[in-house]
């Protein structure tokens, strides 16, 4: 497969702190590539080599198979896009005057109704950005990264701060850049939406990369057990309890109204938890399973949740 | 090319759509013009003050009386550190009248005393015909000061006023009553008339039209795109420096020039004012200045990150500058220490300039130090500019 990004033994450093050390990155061309890692993990700042915004300590980045050396050059910046972070556009300024002047950056572009169909906002040509909602606005920051018809779209955390509807729009959107051909690296709090979204994941912390594998490798690899949390009519006596503790070989955890078992057997386990409630003339009521997600993958890799 | 005219035509119609810039561009100096002129424009001025005079003696002796010696002496006693002084001499001395214009025009003095050459020929002369009863020319002396200078102007009427006792002084040595002993007033340069308060306060507004204009629409709205990260988007685009800032610049640029006829427009027809709006000296010098306080607005926009911040910092350095430029009074007789402030204030030099290039009245700077001083504040800005990386600090 084509690699749009090879990155290997990047480093960054600033003063006597390494915020990066050492990482190895490959991006193949159509994938969406989540890139994660908690807070201070060098997220942003090997984001922002790869963006053109600072120059590696050392290391050497390929774009679309062009060594980068020093800043990355106008050709390259040429055929990326960027959504960042927060978005903001300069006050009085409306959807349409805003898309022209980014398009006046590029050697060629698409048109800009063009760029607002594809973000579903051809009605809002007059509007100003400031009367938007959030979920406009960030989609008005993908049509600007799109003007240039980029072959790579950089996402820095494109949904933080969305509503659900609004991150749902932004995920078919992004789903949609997929099937049209174009490579998306992108970067997230929210596990949901990797998962969702992204071909391959690597996870960073301290600098360095941990692991990269699709997500439901990762999740697999490192997901760790399910749980099965479950509430019984009548409420069972303890020696009951530690009876069906016995047969599933395992420590069941009493929470606040209910009770919860991991296991790594979530049909033998289930099976087992019915037979001892019949037994025992006992209902099961509300009766919930819970598979591991990246959250686990995350957690087990990193020992942080994301957002720490 | 194309994006250095895309960035002008977006910041400029983002000013004009924006009310705050308007109102800081447009109606904020004129408002300031309205409020001084409806004011100030019939001020009197009360009040002790001391005036510096030059005494150019001209006069030539006629055998051996030398009446020009004793006005001298009269003018002294009505002198600091006399206890009735009106004024200080700053010195007396012989030769050409126009070998002190300079000190009045460079503030070491407000105004001159000449006393012409045929002074003692016609006090002689009057002195006899009046014994002998027949009609004489009064002897006159000659005052010279600039209208556009306040002090300049109180000290012509400080001498005119005084004149009473200088007669007395020259009745009592004589023993002979000169009441025709005259002041004859001059204008020193090309001036024409004294320049009405509207004359005098308009190109001092359309200075600070356009340091306001440098100041709080250059320096909090670049703070706000660094704030905002709209800087650090165009720098992930091929876009180069150079087209963002000819295109910033240039939107900064062409809303002074409206500016600048808008408030000259305003002052001559609203107020008949005399200034000369055409005048292309005016306007160079106009263009040479508003270059400055771009660049001072950069400064101030890449020192700092918080639009608030550069906000208050810009109010702080506005309006002390304003006051220290001589804009809406005449400076005279400060301390050292503030004219310290005065002397390093580019907004002196530019309005002292614009006075001139207006044909207001003569600049009270020398002009090289009205070009130089600003331009080493522009040097100034550029050279911390230059070390602040400005496209790559976002």
């Amino acid at each position: 497969m084509e690699k749009v990004i090879e990155v290997r033994d990047l480093r960054k450093k600033y003063g006597n702190f390494e915020a990066v050390k050492g990482i190895d990155i490959d991006v193949f061309k159509g994938e969406v590539f989540g890139f994660l890692g908690p807070n201070g993990a060098g997220k942003t700042t090997t984001l922002e080599i790869l963006e053109g915004l600072r120059k590696p300590t050392s290391g050497t980045i390929k774009m679309f198979g062009e060594e980068i050396k020093g800043d990355v050059i106008p050709e390259i910046k040429e055929r990326i896009g960027v959504v960042l972070q927060q978005t903001s556009f300069l006050d009085h300024l409306k959807v349409k005057e805003i898309l022209e002047l980014f398009a006046s950056f590029f050697k060629k572009s698409i048109s800009i109704e063009k760029a607002l169909e594809m973000v579903e906002l051809k009605e809002k040509v007059n509007a100003y950005p400031e009367n938007l909602s959030g979920g406009q606005r960030q989609r008005l920051a993908i049509a600007v990264a799109l003007i240039n018809d980029p072959d790579l779209i950089f996402m820095d955390e494109p949904t933080t701060g969305l509503d659900p509807q609004s991150r749902e729009s932004i995920w078919v959107l992004v789903e949609k850049l997929k099937s049209n051909g174009k490579t998306i690296f992108l970067t997230t709090h929210y596990m949901e939406e990797a998962q969702r979204l992204c071909d391959r994941i690597t996870i960073i912390d301290h600098g360095k990369v941990v692991e990269t594998d699709s997500p439901e490798h990762l999740i697999l690899k490192y997901g760790g057990e399910s749980k099965i949390d479950f509430s019984c009519t009548p409420t069972p006596p303890t020696e009951k309890v530690e009876e069906l503790e016995r047969e599933l070989q395992g420590k069941i955890h009493k929470l606040d109204d209910h009770c919860r078992i991991v296991t790594k057997d979530l049909t033998q386990t289930l099976e087992k938890i019915v037979l001892w409630s019949k037994k025992n003339n006992v209902s099961l009521t509300d009766v919930f399973f819970i598979e591991p997600t990246l959250e686990d993958v995350f957690l087990n890799l990193t020992g942080r949740e994301l957002r720490d | 090319m194309k994006s250095a005219w895309q960035f002008f035509k977006i910041h400029f119609l983002s000013d004009m759509r924006n009310r705050k810039s308007i109102f800081w561009a447009m109606l904020f100096p004129s408002i300031l013009l309205f409020i001084l002129v409806l004011t100030f424009s019939n001020l009197g001025v009360k009040g002790s003050l001391d005036f510096r005079i030059i005494i150019v003696d001209e006069a030539q002796s006629v055998k051996g009386i030398d009446y020009a010696n004793s006005l001298i002496s009269a003018f002294r006693s009505l002198s600091y550190p006399n206890k009735n002084g009106f004024f200080t001499i700053v010195k007396v001395m012989k030769g050409s009248v126009k070998d002190a214009f300079n000190d009045v025009l460079y503030s070491k003095a407000d105004a001159i005393i000449e006393i012409p050459r045929d002074f003692n020929k016609l006090v002689m002369r009057s002195v006899l015909f009046a014994r002998l009863g027949l009609p004489f020319a009064a002897a006159h002396i000659k005052v010279y000061y600039l209208p556009n200078e306040a002090s300049s102007s109180l000290a012509q009427g400080a001498i005119d006023g005084v004149m009473d006792e200088v007669n007395s002084y020259m009745m009592s040595k004589f023993n002979y009553h000169l009441k025709e002993f005259t002041v004859q007033s001059e204008t020193i340069g090309e001036m024409m008339k004294a320049p009405t308060y509207t004359d005098f306060v308009t190109p001092g507004i359309i200075i600070i039209g356009a340091f306001t204009t440098g100041l709080l629409l250059v320096g909090p709205k670049l703070a706000f795109m660094k704030r905002n990260m709209v800087m650090k988007k165009y720098a992930s685009t091929p876009v180069s420096p150079k087209s963002f800032f000819t295109g910033f610049t240039f939107s900064k640029l062409f809303l002074m020039i409206i500016q600048y006829f808008l408030l000259a427009i305003l002052a001559v027809l609203v107020f008949n004012s005399a200034v000369h709006i055409f005048s292309p000296w005016a306007i160079l010098y106009y263009l040479f200045t508003c270059m400055i306080y771009i660049l001072i607005g950069f400064d101030i926009g890449f020192l700092f990150s918080s639009p608030t911040a550069v906000s208050a910092l810009t109010s702080v350095v506005n309006l002390p500058l304003e006051f220290l430029a001589g804009i809406y009074f005449p400076l005279f007789n400060l301390p050292w220490y503030v004219n310290i402030f005065v002397w390093s204030n580019p907004l002196w030099y530019a309005t002292n300039a614009m006075r001139q290039f207006l044909n207001v009245g003569l600049s009270t700077t020398p002009m090289w130090l009205n070009v130089f001083i600003p331009a080493l504040w522009g040097m100034a800005s550029l050279i911390f500019l230059s070390t602040r990386k400005m496209w790559k600090r976002i």
